[in-house]
């Protein structure tokens, strides 16, 4: 697993005076929010890549050997086409198929499963290469949001991330031990209906995790760490009280110097948790997202 | 009688009007609505035919002495009246504790002593509310009043002081106290008076605006129809009058429902009245602690979310009941009227027509558009 955030950032205050957040810098700040990455376009472009190399290097993975290439974004390219259509069809994944040298691959790029996306690709890398004799596929996963798009969404702040990560057969560690979700496609137009989805977040997430813990043999207790997707502090305060946990088993210490990135949360945080000595062999481990669409996930790893 | 045009105090009248032969006089401030007898009768006691006879209006200020009453006036009537209906209050949650008090017990000290002079008074009703048991929890006696556990709002504790004023003329008056219990609607029609934190509470769930609420599943909340309360009271008072005495015009502990059963029942409810509804999915909301909903209320109000800061603004009063549960016992009505259960509607029976009313009428004027108006459209197509 690796990741990439931009050499950019911008504190409340300078956002603030940008209009870049619609809350009080003060209100952003008592959610947990410090501050707001922000890729330039080209700078997004060679992330990707340079996440898949490392992610290849560390894993000490010949690029032939990949199997499958998923490459997820929960933002729509923008479409400059110009006068020419061809243009339409440059697709990021057959670049970085390229140019990471991943010729044996079958290459899809997923869209439309918002923050669940991360989730959503491992949970389908692990079917993929479970019909492999010893398969192994990359994720690749990243967002940035447009120049001119406001950096807060729903009351958290936004940031551009890049992340890779490469899902084996067998793999030593971080086996994947269940994923689920809940579905709720009534809100599938977030701009008309946020208000009801701020209503439904707590209680779809504290039955989002409690089935996924209820699918298993664990319980919340069992559960070393849960990984945060980045939004507020105070929201995770919050659920934490409802599925009956102490707040510190959250790992939240990434919200206040990243934010919330799309896709890449829980890849940044399971890296710097990596890097904190935070885990141990054997720790269970449960990735609990919320994405547009909506969906509420679980992923439960064993480290 | 006082209060006559408050959404129970109407419903009193239109009771003593139909139990009994008496003569009502009506005390009221001056208002185009009850200019006269007529008037009164048109606009608030529409369903009760026959009766501008035995009306009278009489203008008048429950907050100044003497009632606002001419003092001519006020000498005949003292010379007349048998019963005194004291409902006049001020009723809302949100107002200042000096307005409920002037309202509410120096009005009640007004009327109190007003009647100290009705030389053939033979009954004072002091229409109250069991919530003058403010933050205590478990079974609440009608025999108790004194306590130092607090109150939830204004109106809790004005009503409770009114109490305590009226305590000064237990033995001077034939006095006896009535405390209604929370009003959904009418067990009939499903009418809604006035709409209230349970109504604003059963609107956040048709709008799937109900995150979570404060308290157990298991907390009872004690709700009475409108129409059985108002009948009830008069039954007491005309009927079986007993002074010296309180009494708990509510669903008692064996009809309250639990909380979380309320729930389900109005998402069945709201389910059949629209299944485009049913087919969202909202999420029933959980029950939480009270720091658990603290945290979130607090969050709520930090961030600039205009309708979720009024909507747990309106809700903040039915939190604190469900954050202090508390039965209210019915021994004393059920001595005076031992049926007084099996003919009181269960909720089961009336919180469809209820809930279709709110629907239907959006709670109130320009809320909830979206939802209602498609309502309506799919039954007037059908």
């Amino acid at each position: 697993m690796t990741y990439r955030l931009p050499a950019v950032y911008q504190d409340l205050d300078e956002l603030a005076s940008r209009d870049l957040i619609h809350s009080e810098p003060a209100t952003l700040a008592e959610f947990g929010f410090r501050q707001s990455f922000a890729f330039e376009p080209a700078e997004f472009e060679d992330a990707w890549l340079e996440v898949g190399r490392e992610a290849l290097r560390g894993g000490e993975i010949e690029p032939e050997k990949v199997d499958w290439l998923l490459m997820y974004s929960g933002l729509p390219e923008s479409a400059d086409v110009d006068d020419d259509p061809l243009r339409l069809f440059r697709y990021r994944s057959s670049r970085l198929q390229h140019e990471l040298g991943l010729r044996r691959s079958r290459t899809l790029a997923l869209s439309q499963q918002g923050c669940s996306g991360l989730l959503s690709s491992i949970d389908l890398a692990c079917r993929l290469v479970a019909a492999e004799p010893s398969g192994t596929a990359l994720c690749l996963v990243g967002d940035m949001l447009p120049a001119t798009s406001r950096r807060e969404i729903m009351y958290s702040l936004m940031s551009d991330a890049v992340a890779a990560v490469v899902v084996q057969q067998g793999a030593g560690r971080n086996r994947v031990r269940k994923y689920s979700e809940l579905t709720q496609p009534y809100y599938w137009d977030p701009s008309a209906h946020p208000d009801e989805l701020l209503a439904a977040y707590f209680p779809l997430a504290q039955r989002a995790i409690r089935n996924c813990l209820a699918s298993t043999t664990k319980t919340a207790e069992d559960i070393r760490w849960f990984v945060p997707h980045n939004v507020s502090v105070r929201s995770w305060e919050i659920l934490a009280r409802l599925i009956g946990i102490q707040a510190e088993s959250v790992w939240a210490q990434n919200i206040s110097r990243v934010g919330h990135t799309v896709t890449c949360d829980h890849i940044i945080n399971l890296v710097d948790m990596e890097k904190a000595g935070a885990l141990k062999p054997g720790d269970d481990l449960l990735l609990f997202t919320f994405g547009f669409g909506a969906r509420w996930s679980c992923l439960l790893l064993e480290r | 009688m006082t209060g006559a045009t408050g959404a129970l105090g109407r419903r009193l009248a239109c009771e003593v009007l139909r139990q009994s032969e008496a003569s009502l006089v009506v005390l009221s401030r001056c208002s185009p609505a009850s200019a006269t007898p007529a008037d009164f009768v048109r606009h608030y006691l529409p369903t009760v035919g026959g009766v501008v006879g035995r009306v009278q209006v009489v203008h008048g200020d429950v907050t100044v002495d003497g009632i606002g009453i001419p003092a001519g006036l006020s000498e005949k009537l003292q010379c007349r009246v048998t019963t005194i209906i004291h409902a006049a209050a001020v009723t809302r949650f949100d107002q200042s504790l000096a307005f409920c008090r002037a309202v509410n017990v120096r009005g009640t000290a007004n009327v109190l002593q007003w009647a100290g002079s009705c030389r053939r008074l033979t009954r004072f009703a002091l229409l109250s509310t069991p919530y003058v048991a403010g933050r205590r929890v478990g079974t609440i006696l009608e025999s108790e009043l004194a306590h130092e556990k607090g109150f939830a709002n204004t109106y809790e504790q004005s009503k409770y002081e009114a109490e305590i004023e009226a305590e000064r003329w237990w033995h001077e008056l034939p006095l006896a106290v009535y405390r209604t219990s929370t009003v959904l609607g009418d067990a009939g029609d499903g009418q809604v008076d006035r709409f209230t934190a349970p109504h604003f509470a059963f609107r956040l769930l048709w709008t799937g605006m109900a995150p979570m609420f404060p308290g157990r599943m298991d907390c009872p909340i004690d709700l009475i129809p409108g129409d059985y309360a108002a009948r009830a009271t008069v039954w007491l008072l005309l009927g079986r009058f007993k002074p010296q005495a309180r009494f708990h015009i509510a669903a008692g502990p064996r009809a309250s429902l639990p909380v979380g059963r309320l729930i389900d029942q109005a998402y069945e409810i709201f389910g059949h009245l629209d299944p485009e509804w049913a087919r969202r999915g909202y999420a029933k909301p959980p029950a939480v602690d009270a720091e658990t909903y603290a945290l979130f209320r607090n969050s709520v109000m930090r961030t600039a979310n205009p309708l979720y800061r009024r909507v747990l603004e309106q809700l903040d009063s039915f939190s604190e009941q469900l954050l202090t549960p508390k039965a209210f016992d019915i021994a004393n009505v059920l001595a005076e009227l031992p049926d007084y259960e099996e003919q009181m509607p269960r909720i089961e029976s009336y919180l469809p027509e209820v809930l279709r009313f709110c629907v239907h009428h959006d709670w109130k004027p320009g809320f909830g558009g979206r939802g209602a108006a498609a309502l309506r459209e799919r039954e007037a197509l059908s």
